[in-house]
């Protein structure tokens, strides 16, 4: 199988602080890999340095074979924290179509039917479709999260890149994003940062374990207790606080 | 006053330029506001006064070095935001000063009797020649040409841009062109309102749009529109009242700011909906 994404010795610092050392790690077509560690342990930079908003100081970056800007355009992000402004003059089906935008020629661009069509469909399978002409800032922070899904998959991307997307979500809800995502999976490659494993842990592959360096990368057999190994206490411990102690454990191999 | 209008050309160009500027002033005035560079357009406008002054004194018609003057400051601001690891606010409080200094340096230096400064600082509408309109119109197709073509791109820069970036748009080019845009706006409206006032008609019309609906093609409609309104508002009143046109039309649109948001805050108690303001 293609490799989907392939990183080699890559080193991201900010100023004087290593924030990323050293990284390899192939991600194969159709894999769904989840990145767990610690608060402040480079998952947000790694994916950054991927998609091109962080400049790595070494190393490469191969999205399907390819590197640079034209390679990424097969990628669909729902960010971690989004930064806009939640009373812009926009609606929901505007911000998915921003998704459609990808790879377009800037000149006089316009939106095709198909173009909502298929936005119209992403509402329809994030739930969302009764939102459509509502205005961003009149939404409960879980149904602006599945708008943010949808701009992603309007991409139409082979790659998905999720930054902790579950955080502002319901345990309802949670569960029918990760049946959405093991779905999708069919089609494209996921990459999701969360810390939150026993949700995902039905559909992951592979977990890499970051926090500056790749402490783990590899297969998952969660009913073996893998996870619960590699971290030497339960996953869980390590959204309520304790990721330090735990992941200086296994870097001690002191399983 | 219909039969003066129709008597006296210079308030004909006066009603022109007003619809003319309010075009520019309330498509920009919309990006202005949601991309936050309200202060931006402060320090532009103001070193468009250096330019003003420059023109003054190589004897070149001073609209003209103003718009190159300001056009170049804003492409300076745009790159040494990303070069300098200096806030944009810094810069413009700096460019801002500057160019009111070079003003006055070269207005100084010109000999002669000094050039009718006051006009270009609080605006003169009646005063607005035919060349004046021709620039004024130039730099509206020039402005409305530019938003058209990249009208989808614009939003999503403006929205979010650093989704716009992963997606391809070109933010940075955008950032650029958008710093040009306001300059050119800023120019167009020295005639209407000057160098010192043309904030208040850059934010109040938006302002006072974005209360009534969240598309953005509307806002700028609206904003248009209530540019031309406080803008002959503004011409009846310095007619009638005999006070500075420049001032009036300023005072008219902030009045009506505050008016509508009154009027709105006071349904919004009685209605007692829960919306965000
Ligand atoms: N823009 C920045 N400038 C300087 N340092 C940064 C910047 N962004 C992140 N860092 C630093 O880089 C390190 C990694 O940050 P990053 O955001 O990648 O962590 P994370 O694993 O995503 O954490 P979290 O779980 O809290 O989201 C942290 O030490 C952080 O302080
Ligand atoms: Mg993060």
């Amino acid at each position: 199988m293609e490799l989907a994404l392939d990183i080699a010795n890559l080193n991201v610092f900010y100023g004087d602080d290593c924030a990323l050392k050293d990284i390899n790690l192939q991600v194969e077509e159709r894999e769904f890999l989840a990145i767990i560690g610690p608060n402040g342990g480079g998952k947000t930079t790694l994916l950054k340095s991927i998609l091109g908003l962080v400049t790595p100081d070494s190393g490469e970056i191969r999205i399907f074979g390819r590197s640079g800007e034209a390679a990424r355009r097969s990628i669909g992000y729902v960010p971690q924290f989004s930064r806009f402004d939640r009373r812009f003059p926009i609606s929901v089906e505007e911000v998915v179509l921003i998704g459609r935008l990808a790879g377009r020629s800037p000149w006089f661009s316009r939106f095709s039917r198909q173009d909502r069509q298929l936005v119209d469909s992403l509402l329809e399978r994030l739930e969302i479709a009764e939102l459509k002409n509502r205005q961003i800032g009149q939404l409960s922070g879980g149904q602006l999260q599945r708008v943010l899904i949808a701009r992603a998959l309007a991409v139409e991307p082979q790659i998905l890149i999720l930054d902790e997307p579950t955080a502002s979500v319901d345990s309802a809800s949670k569960t029918r994003i990760y049946d959405l995502l093991k779905e999708l999976n069919q089609e494209m490659t996921i990459l999701i940062v969360t810390h939150d494993l026993s949700a995902v842990s039905s559909n992951i592959d592979k977990i890499a374990c970051l926090n500056q360096q790749l402490f783990y990368h590899g297969r998952t057999e969660l009913e073996a207790g893998l996870v619960e190994k590699v971290y030497g206490c339960p996953v869980d411990l390590i959204a309520h606080g304790v990721p330090h102690r735990v992941l200086r454990g296994h870097e001690e191999g002191s399983l | 006053m219909i039969e003066t209008i129709l008597k006296y050309n210079f308030l004909q160009n006066a009603i022109m330029a007003a619809v003319l500027a309010s075009i520019a002033c309330g498509v920009i005035g919309v990006y202005i506001m949601e991309k936050k560079l309200v202060m931006m357009s402060g320090g532009i406008a103001h070193t468009a006064f250096g330019g003003i002054g420059l023109g003054y004194f190589l004897k070149i018609e001073p609209i003209f070095t103003a718009l190159g003057v300001s056009v170049i400051a804003a492409l300076a601001v745009a790159a040494l935001k990303r070069k300098a690891m200096t806030d944009s606010d810094l810069l413009i409080g700096m460019f801002w000063s500057l160019g009111m200094a070079l003003g006055v340096v070269f207005i100084a230096m010109t000999p002669g009797y000094p050039p009718d400064i006051a006009s270009v600082l609080f605006g003169n509408i009646l005063a607005v020649s035919r060349s004046d309109l021709r620039l004024i119109l130039g730099l509206d197709i020039l402005v409305l040409t530019t938003v058209t073509a990249f009208y989808q791109m614009f939003k999503a820069y403006i929205f979010d841009e650093e989704f716009a970036s992963v997606a391809g748009v070109p933010v940075r080019t955008l950032e650029y062109l958008m710093y040009v845009l306001v300059a050119v706006t800023v120019v167009v409206m020295i005639r209407v309102v000057g160098i010192i006032l043309v904030i208040a008609l850059l934010t109040a019309p938006p302002a006072i749009a974005k209360q009534f609906t969240y598309d953005m093609k509307k806002i700028m409609a609206l904003s248009v529109l209530l540019g031309i309104g406080f803008c002959f508002a503004g011409l009846w009143v310095s007619y009638t009242v005999r006070l500075a046109s420049g001032a009036s039309i300023v005072m008219v649109a902030v009045g009506a700011y505050a008016l509508v948001s009154l009027v709105r805050f006071g349904l919004r108690r009685r209605g007692g909906t829960a919306r965000e303001a």
